[in-house]
């Protein structure tokens, strides 16, 4: 277990106004079996109106709209979580976890990620969990941590072809293997102590619970992560998602920071 | 539920606009397909001039069949024709179907008129389909505020005409007399210096055509 | 049944429906068109005893289908009790995570329900597709019974059929029913559309507002129709005619521009019907078909009273054996197509077809789904003055407010090859009207 202090912002500044902006953003950790969140503030620019719902995976989501014309968009998160409390998120419903059993658009095999599936071997009482573990390991060997080669839309089958890319591919691909064997799995986003951006990982469904695996780090999720929001794939756990009326071209700035608190 | 769009009120001025282009050209049609029969066999290149239109037509018979018929000429009156159609048929709820109707026949009509050794006899039919149209949308239409964008539509569209084609003083002032009248009748935005300026205009000694033209075309707010 | 005078006035009536630009859109090598739908003045007469079979297992069949997927989005005991595998609901195109734990106001997904029906030689009927999602075509019998009546006016003097210009008022009924505070709009996505001549109409008859996706907007947690002044009107109820995909740019497909960016938001707050409900997909999947008997039994307790065409479903063996066994004799049917698409008559194929299709077949067993072909009971139509017999069908209407209404009429829709059995509009078919005779 440990205590954390972070923050999380991000900025888009656009090179001319934008108008008929419409936004939703799902930025902030909530308390679980996993974690709890003890401080959190969440700012928003513009904030003319915003209004707070939740998805229909448990995300706790802001969205909003600015008519008028705008030249950036901000959002700032800070708080502190109590993390690694306990190893999985409960679920105990074979059946609604089954929802993450099912491939997606992201995450759909091509003969790439098959080859692969099929090079691992398990013993045959081996659970959800333990075969996870392998086929993280084997993707571990097989990946390499790239930024730069891919973007938010490369599928995993592509990103696999590649043989590199960054957290993003690792857990899709993961997802992919793991579906492959039948096994449910969730897309996790959140922070990371010692990262500077959000992180994507796996949650995989093993007796009773969703464990957290990181693949780009080839490791158990312990307490240096703080999660925020889980989903079939990327898309349903994009921390900032928009369209705006306008051409401009926009610049991205993301800074976050997760660090022990001072006792 | 009795309120209307930006988009709709636009496009029944357009509707307005178009189904008087069509009337008004088709007439103009008419005369100028008879005088050219024999009288005045050359008399398309001073129609297109005083209408303003680019001749790009290689004949009489080219012509006649193009600047009526042709969809593919954007100057056409079936060209016209199509555009008061594409604005009437995303207005049923407005105007109601048995207006529409009016217009779905002009259609018809024209495709009809296309085919025939005569077309004048059947280019009739679309002007009467135009005229039944417009005495229907005065007769059953509810809201005063649909009615009169129509008729701004048209009366806009009728100076327009008049004014490219040099037409006399009194024409003009009378037309622009039933525009002034009515168009605070309907939720449109317009420049009121323009309607001002329609007003002095028509009744100056020497018409000045070209801006009248202007200011009509301008008339409507963005 | 006596001959009508009204089978003369065949060109008369379709003569008017062009008047009244009764069509609908057609896409040709990219290109925009639009077409008159032919109808014959042949009516489809359906008894009413018969009818009111229809009406009871219509009935059944939608509360069931309402029940299922409020159950799927919800607690899913239907899958838990193992009664419809897992796979065919996560797997389903139709099936939207989005729409988990998400109850629609008064808990009415099938507002309007499209059934439909062939009628066997034997006189038996057979459901054919549940249509839950966008259905169309109620119009066009309403339409064609008011010209029908206009220009043969001795046919319905004594004959007894039950007036089916209703549509409108039953629709306006359902989206009353449901609204949540606010006007009634129709949602189109523009004149385009295949069926942009019954949105325009619906909005006509009905006394919604026609719009499109540009002029309404989410304020906060309401949507507002926006006036020509600015002036904003809240709006409590969207007969939505667009898919679910693009309803919601910022739920669904990001790259629409026909959608309302956060309708789906405050429509899972509650703020707002959508008739009808996004995520209904998952319960007229032809997948799904196979199962609707089984959820009748499994919610109502009761056998199902209208019958599904005999079907197998490959993804079970002894299904596999039986559609491998008796392949020549069935038809075999794409799950993820609709209108007419991706079917397949197995007598049909070419043996180079055949071998292709098995090998599909076995890889992808839940793909598809296997029926017996139905000898259909052919309806006459008039050709060239002479009356020759077509395949037809019928949708059937159910609209649903606190019960279940069917619409005493229904589109009946033919094929105008006589080697085809493929009625749908965009492959070229007719329709005629429906009778319910009320006595």
């Amino acid at each position: 277990m440990k205590t954390l202090d972070f923050s999380y912002y991000m900025e888009l500044k656009f090179d001319e106004p934008v108008s008929g902006h419409h936004f939703t953003i799902k930025c902030m950790p909530q308390t679980t079996v996993r974690q709890r969140i003890e401080e959190l503030r969440v700012d928003v620019y513009p904030n003319r109106f915003l209004s707070y719902d939740e998805d229909s995976f448990g995300n706790k989501c802001i969205y909003g709209h600015m008519e008028d014309a705008h030249d950036h968009f901000e959002i700032r998160m800070e708080g502190r979580a109590v993390t690694g409390i306990a190893p999985a998120e409960t679920e105990t419903d074979a059946v609604h976890a089954g929802m993450f059993r099912y491939q997606t658009q992201m995450t759909r095999p091509g003969k790439e990620i098959l080859a692969l599936a099929k090079s691992v071997s398990f013993a045959q009482e081996a659970s959800n969990y333990e075969k996870a573990r392998l086929l993280m390991k084997k993707l571990h060997e097989n990946f390499s941590y790239v930024p730069g080669v891919t973007d938010v839309e490369t599928t995993a089958e592509e990103a696999l072809a590649l043989g590199k890319g960054v957290c993003q591919d690792y857990t899709h691909i993961m997802l992919s293997l793991c579906r492959i064997y039948q096994i449910p799995a969730r897309y996790a986003v959140g922070l990371l102590e010692g990262e500077g951006q959000s992180h994507a990982w796996a949650e995989v469904w093993s007796d009773g619970g969703f464990f957290p695996l990181d693949p780009t780090n080839n490791c158990v999720v312990g307490d240096a992560h703080i999660h925020i929001s889980s989903g079939r794939d990327y898309r349903d756990c994009m921390i900032n998602q928009g369209i705006f009326t306008g051409a401009a071209q926009q610049k991205r700035e993301i800074h976050a920071l997760v660090t022990q608190a001072e006792q | 539920m009795g309120i209307i769009s930006v988009e709709h009120t636009y496009r029944l001025y357009w509707l307005g606009r178009y189904s008087e282009r069509v009337y008004t050209t088709a007439g103009l049609y008419a005369k100028s397909f008879d005088e050219m029969l024999d009288l005045h066999v050359d008399g398309y290149a001073d129609f297109c001039r005083r209408l303003d239109i680019p001749n790009i037509y290689t004949s009489k018979e080219d012509f006649c069949r193009r600047y009526c018929f042709d969809g593919a000429d954007e100057n056409s009156i079936y060209s016209n024709l199509l555009r008061a159609y594409d604005n009437a048929v995303v207005l049923r709820e407005e105007i109601g179907s048995e207006p529409l109707a009016y217009i779905q026949l002009a259609v018809y009509e024209m495709n009809k008129a296309k085919l025939s050794e005569a077309p004048l006899i059947e280019l009739q039919r679309v002007t009467d389909n135009i005229l039944a149209f417009w005495g229907i949308t005065d007769d059953l239409i509810e809201s005063e505020n649909v009615r009169n964008i129509i008729k701004i539509g048209k009366r806009v569209e009728r100076i327009d005409l008049l004014a490219r084609l040099h037409m006399s003083r009194e024409d003009l002032r009378r037309e622009a007399c039933r525009l002034i009248g009515r168009i605070d009748r309907t939720c449109l935005s317009y420049h009121k210096e323009n309607l001002e300026e329609i007003g002095r205009l028509v009744e100056a000694e020497e018409i000045d055509y070209y801006r009248l033209v202007v200011a009509v075309e301008t008339l409507l707010e963005d | 049944m006596r001959d009508f005078d009204l089978y003369a006035h065949t060109e008369q009536v379709n003569e008017l429906l062009a008047r009244y630009g009764v069509k609908f859109g057609i896409y040709k090598n990219n290109e925009f068109r639009e077409q008159l739908f032919p109808f014959d003045a042949i009516p489809r007469v359906i008894e009413k005893a018969d009818f009111e079979y229809l009406e009871r297992g219509l009935k059944q069949r939608v509360i069931a289908l309402n029940l299922f997927i409020r159950d799927i989005y919800g607690e899913k005991k239907i899958v838990r009790d193992k009664v419809v595998p897992e796979e065919f609901i996560y797997a389903s195109s139709g099936y939207l995570a989005q729409c988990e734990g998400v109850m629609p106001p008064r808990g009415v997904y099938t507002h309007i329900a499209g059934i439909d029906l062939v009628q066997a030689k034997d006189g038996g009927w057979y459901i054919l597709e549940d249509n839950l999602r966008v259905p169309s075509g109620a119009s066009y019998p309403v339409i064609a019974r008011e010209l029908c009546r206009r220009s043969s006016p001795k046919t319905f003097e004594d004959i007894g059929v039950e007036d089916n210009r209703n549509y409108a008022a039953l629709l306006k009924w359902t989206m009353d029913y449901v609204n949540t505070g606010g006007h009634n709009v129709i949602l189109t996505p523009g004149r385009y559309n295949a069926a942009y001549f019954e949105h325009s109409f619906l909005a006509e008859q009905t006394g919604a507002h026609l719009v499109s996706g540009r002029e309404l907007t989410v304020e906060g947690d309401h949507l507002y129709f926006i006036d020509y002044s600015g002036r904003k009107e809240r709006i409590g109820a969207v007969y939505r005619r667009i898919s679910d995909e693009y309803l919601d740019p910022m739920n669904f497909n990001k790259e629409s521009l026909i959608g309302i960016p956060h309708i789906y938001d405050i429509y899972r707050k509650g703020n707002v019907a959508l008739l009808n409900a996004p995520g209904n997909g998952v319960a007229d999947d032809k997948g799904i078909y196979y199962f609707v008997p089984k959820m009748i039994k499994y919610y109502l307790g009761e056998d199902a009273i209208l019958n599904n065409a005999p079907t197998y479903l490959p993804f079970y063996k002894e299904d596999m054996d039986y559609v491998l066994e008796h392949f020549d004799r069935l038809v075999l049917k794409d799950v993820a197509e609709a209108g007419g698409y991706g079917v397949v008559f197995a007598d049909k194929m070419t043996k180079r077809e055949k071998e292709d299709f098995l090998v599909l077949l076995k890889n992808e067993p839940r793909r598809f789904i296997a029926q017996e072909v139905i000898d259909f009971r052919d309806i006459d139509i008039m050709e060239d003055g002479e009356r020759v017999p077509r395949k037809a069908d019928l949708r059937a209407f159910v609209l649903m407010g606190e019960e279940p209404v069917v619409w005493k009429s229904g589109l009946t829709r033919f094929s105008r090859n006589p080697d085809s059995f493929i009625v749908n509009s965009s492959q070229g078919g007719g329709f005629k009207d429906t009778w319910v005779l009320s006595r």
